[in-house]
């Protein structure tokens, strides 16, 4: 039993420093903030562009979200938006062509497939099949891409010889519901500390937009896996088993703009999916090909991360019980405490977060805040817990259907919607 | 490796230079170092916690009272198990040095790093290495296994952490954790606490500070949590008594730390009686250039510290020690030791701030003038008596010389109270074969752990068996206020019978030795004495302080010599069998005391009275002494004095025989005569009998007895009687005992004079087993009833058997004795002897005595019961 406590509680400490250390890792050194942060000039701009937009019932959003691609300041010639919809979806493909007729852009076309399986890995390699410039980029339906994003990539991959680029993806709307906060935390430190220590490892789980493929790679790799549920997170690791070359940048100024699940039940369904496909990528086994022991180790470890941090968070309050009500030694009960002053630091860190989130992205920060973090920093972890089981569940059973993600364009102000959104959300919930 | 070899000769200038300080320092540290300064106390302390720590899981091999914070032994634990034990490098406290040795080694590695980057001088660095690493003082606490030192390492290493971050988050994070190991090796660390954190949020990028802010103060805060997070957990965080304390007994960290910073005069540092100036005037004594070059560069880095960056820091590093060194709290010497490094910077960068103009405008000169200062430094450091002691004395010789004897001379089995130096060589087998005393003690923990005192020795000075007395612990036992210390009972019952030291003259009076001869390389070895030899050495003793050349006994101040006193005298003389003693004794008596008239003794000298008490104690010890020593002048002598008694000091009323109190009322026709019923000793009649056939002794002894029980169950003007002998009683000419009223108004107590009786009675019912000795004394029972109820007997009772008085006297408890031997209550007789009378005995050097040790009386008296209670009794024949 002592034994096995202290074991135990010497995986979740090493588990919660090394969530500490990706938390902090773009702030560990200087040279990591710079090195993610966006160039301020940029070259000429040489590669050229193909936005693919896979969209599913995403009638309410996608008339912005197209208006804003085109918005993209880059030469005309150099750019092409690929709009991949499944034709029953008669809705979406009516908005996403009233917008284009609306824009007179020949660069942006409706791609329709008929064929299964009915997800987002497969309208991607029907968009990748169609596209026809260098770099394929991918955008959600919900996305607000910087205008300046296509500059920062041509720079950036040309100069540091990338051959996949994620840009930062962040979620804005942090006081839309009680979880909206952590969420947002999550994807802040997501993109702007984690990914950066994963690239610079070279194992990195791909984000699943505002990521730049060059189209030579993708096609070499076989495009996406159609029966995965984390296509993205896939692609990332194939491709860093083909050793390509991946960078990683965040910036706010230039970072795509997302929202958070529209609620409770799409969160946990959105999570579910991500976590079981973390979890057919591990069974998949080609991580296993990584060419280095620490990268296979890293790779598992990432791909297992969404259950350790749910085993994580149920064991803290079981090991406070023991070192309170058990007749443990003082030594193991001082070690079992140590997970828990971990989860502290983790606490104060996403209190830092929302406070550098605010500040960067000009929101207002509220001095009610902290106190929601820490209220609902529990919660929070719980629904993660019941995600990661959900996943556990569905994989066992087989059940491995997409779950879509409902998005109501909370983190921007609709101007140029094509359908009521009361509507909307009736036909969609 | 092409990598390497550009950096090697990029930096060759820093390397050369690192090694060679770093070289030196270690070469004067580790000169010497296991020979000076002597092993202290606390440094055994914290290596045998370490040790306990390794074998037993536990914090303390006592029960852990948090007067320290754990981590510095924690980290020796390690060191003893990485080096191979205990004894790889000779005596256990070595291996505690050479970690010293390396925790020295880094800190002026971290040290040199600090300086570097702080004054960005190589001078200052040089000089502040110089100080740190030469300086008497320096080397004096750095050699010595102190919490302070390892806390030292650990504010240095998170000073580096900070000052070496390059802007990267977790160096700072990781000082954060030092700064918290600092605090937890020993409490004073805390003070860096705050200066630190600024220091680490300034050092911080800006778009770093907020997580250096909080997340620096957090982990330091965390660090240093598991110091009372542990206490909670044992359930001694709060004291007891409070609410969350509970009511059960227990060691408690608040409570400690309560006490621990309560310590102290409270004086400001600026009162000449300060702890700040006492231990300020020490430091001057061992090392008064740095001690005075630190204070004013101290003041200057202030000063300069509101223009230039550079002073600034450097004063704020100081700072967090010298506050609390002059904050008028407990300073002992040691507490320098956080501060010396800083010290060093101080002078270091104030004596750079002259070399360096002088180096910018001319390098030679520059130079020039930097080898002069370092040269003048080390000349005049070449002159230091104490730096020549720190290199060449041997200072623990002597202190492994003792052990060393203790272990091949003295039962392991031995209860054995010890300065903690020696307790882990002690008490395990150092090699096979070796053995292990498995009941050696610190003092410390004899006097105040309750597993130890009241356990272990159940609260007895008398199961210590011996005492490894050094200066500390002479100074410590004497300095208790609270308690009455076992150890130093113990020592008060013991002789010293080795002396491992250098060879001082030894003074008489052991507190002025231990004051004379503070440093602690020296060991006495004291075995407590036996009731016997407790008697040996205090007659001894006697002879010498209250028996003068000529044979006189001495008088306490203010009074005569008596007769009783030299009757005592002489019967211990026999009962010792000091022939020399008793007959310069007995012939000053003949010259100085006999009364012509009647060929009895004066009972004070000049008097013209006798007591009959002292001429009985005369003859008898006399008739024994002639027993003895086969002396037919005693023996006579002895006939002499034994018919004069009865001629002059007995009186005959109605065929009935009285001893009454002396001559002056022995005359013929008086209406009462004066009974003192502590004059009638029956066992000497028995003796008289047999060398005075021409009068009936035996008679008076039956006589005797009968007044004896008459007096003691007499109502006199009382309701009614406890059956306690008087004091004095009165017999009239009619053969009818009456009140003493004309000699004392406390005539029917019992108290100063009738006490005695209880010797004098139980001394025939022990030796000769008298069955009327015995059933008088059985019928005595309130003392019994007293000791039994209150565990109390009083120095005066009245006649009804109501204790007049609150406490007892010494004198009165050693009388009892007899009383409860006769009457079968021997455990009483040993808890008296225990509880009341050993803890009396006191020695100073060549001087044993009970109580203060100027009543002659007293001495005799003790001595004479004692020798009762020891139970040696066929000394004596009637």
């Amino acid at each position: 039993m002592i034994l096995l406590l202290t074991l135990l509680s010497l995986v979740f400490i090493l588990h919660g420093l090394c969530n500490l250390y990706w938390l902090l890792y773009a702030w560990q050194d200087l040279e990591h903030l710079e090195k993610i942060t966006s160039p301020t000039k940029y070259l000429n701009p040489q590669i050229s562009f193909t936005a693919l937009v896979p969209a599913r019932h995403e009638a309410y959003v996608i008339s912005e979200t197209i208006r804003s691609i085109n918005a993209i300041e880059y030469p005309d010639h150099l750019k092409e938006v690929l709009i991949i919809c499944k034709s029953d979806d008669k809705e979406t493909v009516k908005a996403a062509q009233k917008t284009i007729d609306e824009l007179h852009s020949s660069r942006i076309r409706v791609v329709t497939f008929s064929g299964g399986p009915t997800n987002k890995p497969h309208g991607l390699n029907i968009g990748l099949l169609t596209a026809s410039h260098d770099v394929i980029v991918i955008f959600d339906a919900e996305d607000q891409p910087h205008t300046h994003l296509y500059k920062i990539a041509n720079t950036l991959m040309t100069e540091q010889h990338l051959d996949v680029l994620q840009s930062g993806v962040q979620l804005m709307n942090y006081r839309s519901h009680w979880f909206s906060t952590l969420n947002v935390l999550e994807y802040f430190f997501w993109f702007k500390s984690t990914l950066q220590f994963f690239a610079q490892r070279k194992t990195i789980p791909l984000g699943g937009n505002t990521v730049f493929f060059r189209r030579d790679v993708l096609l070499k790799a076989n495009g996406w896996d159609e029966t995965c549920l984390t296509e993205d997170a896939d692609i990332g690791i194939r491709l860093s088993i083909a050793g390509a070359k991946i960078g990683v940048t965040y910036d706010e100024k230039y970072v795509t703009r997302e929202e958070t699940p529209s609620s409770i039940n799409h969160f946990i369904k959105q999570r579910t999916r991500w976590n079981q496909g973390f979890l057919q990528i591990l069974l998949k086994g080609e991580w296993l090909q990584l060419p280095t022991m620490s990268q296979r180790i890293l790779s598992a470890y990432i791909l297992l991360t969404p259950y350790m941090q749910s085993v994580f968070f149920l064991f803290i309050p079981f090991s406070l019980y023991l070192a309170v009500t058990a007749a443990l030694p003082v030594w193991l009960v001082l070690i079992l405490i140590v997970p828990f002053y971990l989860l502290v630091l983790q606490l104060i860190i996403c209190n830092i977060g929302l406070y550098l989130f605010c500040r960067a992205y000009k929101k207002p920060y509220y001095i009610w805040l902290p106190l929601k973090v820490c209220v609902t920093f529990f919660p929070y972890q719980l629904l993660l817990g019941m995600s990661s089981t959900r996943a556990l569940w569905r994989n066992v059973f087989g059940n491995t259907n997409w779950e879509k993600t409902l998005h109501l364009n909370a983190h921007r102000e609709p101007q140029h919607a094509t359908v009521d959104l009361t509507s909307f959300v009736e036909a969609n919930v | 490796m092409k990598h390497w070899k550009y950096w090697l000769v990029k930096h060759w200038f820093v390397i050369v230079l690192l090694s060679a300080c770093v070289v030196f320092s270690g070469v004067l540290h580790a000169w010497n170092m296991t020979h000076f300064p002597y092993y202290e106390n606390d440094e055994a302390i914290y290596f045998t916690q370490a040790w306990t720590v390794l074998t037993q899981g536990k914090l303390s091999p006592y029960t852990y009272w948090y007067d320290h914070a754990p981590f510095g032994w924690i980290v020796a634990s390690g060191w003893i198990a990485v080096t191979g034990g205990l004894f790889t490098f000779g005596f256990s406290l070595n291996s505690a040095r050479w970690l010293m040795f390396v925790v020295h080694l880094c800190s002026t590695f971290l040290l040199f790093w600090v300086a570097k980057k702080v004054t960005k001088s190589y001078f200052a660095v040089v000089l502040t290495l110089f100080f740190f690493s030469v300086s008497p003082i320096a080397i004096y606490f750095q050699r010595r296994f102190l919490l302070d030192n390892m806390m030292t390492f650990w504010i240095l290493l998170g000073l580096f952490l900070i000052l070496y971050a390059r802007k990267r988050l977790w160096y700072f994070f990781a000082s954060a954790v030092c700064v918290g190991l600092a605090a937890v090796s020993k409490e004073n660390g805390i003070f860096f606490f705050p200066i630190f954190w600024v220091l680490a949020v300034l050092y911080g990028h800006p778009k770093q500070r907020i997580f250096i802010f909080l997340q620096w103060c957090a982990i330091a805060g965390m660090t240093i949590s598991f110091y009372p997070l542990y206490a909670l957990l044992k359930q001694e965080l709060f004291p007891t008594g409070t609410l969350l304390g509970g009511s059960k007994e227990h060691v408690s960290l608040l409570q400690t730390l309560q006490q621990q910073t309560s310590r102290g005069s409270g004086l400001p540092f600026w009162k000449w009686n300060s702890d700040f100036q006492f231990n300020y005037r020490f430091w001057l004594l061992k090392d008064s250039l740095f001690v005075i070059a630190a204070s004013i560069s101290f003041v200057i880095q202030g000063v300069l510290g509101i223009f230039h960056k550079r002073s600034r820091v450097i004063f704020f590093l100081t700072l967090p020690m010298a506050a609390f060194l002059m904050s008028g709290k407990l300073v002992i010497n040691f507490y320098i030791i956080p501060i010396i490094p800083f010290a060093s910077l101080c002078i270091g960068y104030a004596l750079s701030l002259i070399i360096t103009p002088v180096y910018r405008v001319n390098k030679i000169l520059g130079v020039l003038l930097f080898v002069v200062i370092l040269g003048g430094l080390s000349y005049h450091y070449l002159q230091s008596t104490f730096l020549h002691s720190v290199f060449f004395d041997n200072d623990t010789v002597y202190q492994v010389q003792a052990i060393n004897w203790v272990k091949a001379n003295l039962d392991p089995k031995a209860h054995i109270a010890m300065d903690y130096y020696g307790n882990l060589d002690l008490t395990n087998s150092r090699f096979k074969g070796d053995p292990a005393f498995q009941n050696a003690d610190w003092y410390w923990k004899v006097d105040f752990d309750p597993d130890t005192r009241y356990k272990k020795l159940a609260n007895n000075f008398h199961n210590l068996q011996y005492v490894l007395v050094t200066p500390q612990l002479y100074k410590d036992v004497a300095s208790y206020e609270y308690i009455n210390p076992l150890t130093q009972q113990a020592l008060e019952n013991s002789v010293q019978i080795k002396y491992f030291g250098p060879l001082f003259k030894q003074e008489n009076d052991m507190t002025a030795f231990v004051l004379s001869h503070p440093n602690g390389d020296w060991v006495s070895i004291y075995k407590q004495l036996s009731t016997e030899e407790t008697l040996q050495y205090a007659w001894q003793s006697y002879r010498t302080h209250q028996v003068l050349l000529n044979g006189e006994v001495r008088a306490p101040s203010g009074s005569k010599t008596s007769s009783s006193d030299i009757g005592r005298t002489l019967l211990i003389a026999v009962l010792q069998n000091d022939q020399q003693t008793f007959a310069k004794v007995w012939n000053w008596t003949q010259q100085n005391m006999t009364l012509p008239e009647n060929k009895l003794f004066a009972a004070q000298l000049g008097d013209s009275n006798t007591s009959s008490d002292a001429d009985q104690l005369i003859a008898f010890a006399l008739d024994q002494a002639s027993k003895k020593w086969s002396s037919e002048t005693y023996r006579n002598a002895a006939r002499a004095i034994a018919q004069s008694i009865w001629n002059h000091e007995v009186v005959e009323i109605n065929n009935r025989h009285y001893l009454v109190a002396g001559t002056w009322t022995a005359q013929a026709n008086r209406p009462v005569y004066s009974l003192n019923l502590s004059h009638f000793v029956p066992l000497f009649y028995r003796s008289f009998a047999k060398i005075d056939n021409s009068h009936p002794w035996m008679q008076l002894r039956r006589d005797m007895y009968v007044t004896l029980d008459e007096c003691s169950a007499s109502t006199f003007e009382t309701k009614n009687a406890a059956y306690l002998p008087p004091n004095w009683c009165d017999v009239t000419n009619k053969g009818q005992i009456v009140l003493a009223k004309e000699i004392d108004p406390h005539a029917t107590d019992f108290s100063y004079e009738a006490y005695r009786v209880l010797w004098n009675i139980s001394l025939e019912a022990v030796i000769s087993q008298s069955p009327e000795a015995t059933a008088y004394l059985k019928k005595v029972n309130t003392l019994s009833q007293d000791w039994q109820s209150k565990h109390m007997i009083f120095s005066q009772y009245d006649h009804q058997g109501k204790p007049l008085s609150s406490d007892g006297s010494l004198d009165q408890y050693v009388a009892t004795f007899g009383y409860f031997i006769t009457r079968g209550e021997q455990d009483t007789a040993r808890a008296i002897y225990e509880k009341y009378v050993s803890p009396s005995f006191k020695h100073n050097q060549d001087s044993y005595y009970w109580s203060d040790g100027q009543n002659t009386f007293e001495q005799n008296w003790i001595w004479l019961n004692i020798w009762m209670f020891q139970g040696k009794l066929e000394t004596i024949s009637p």
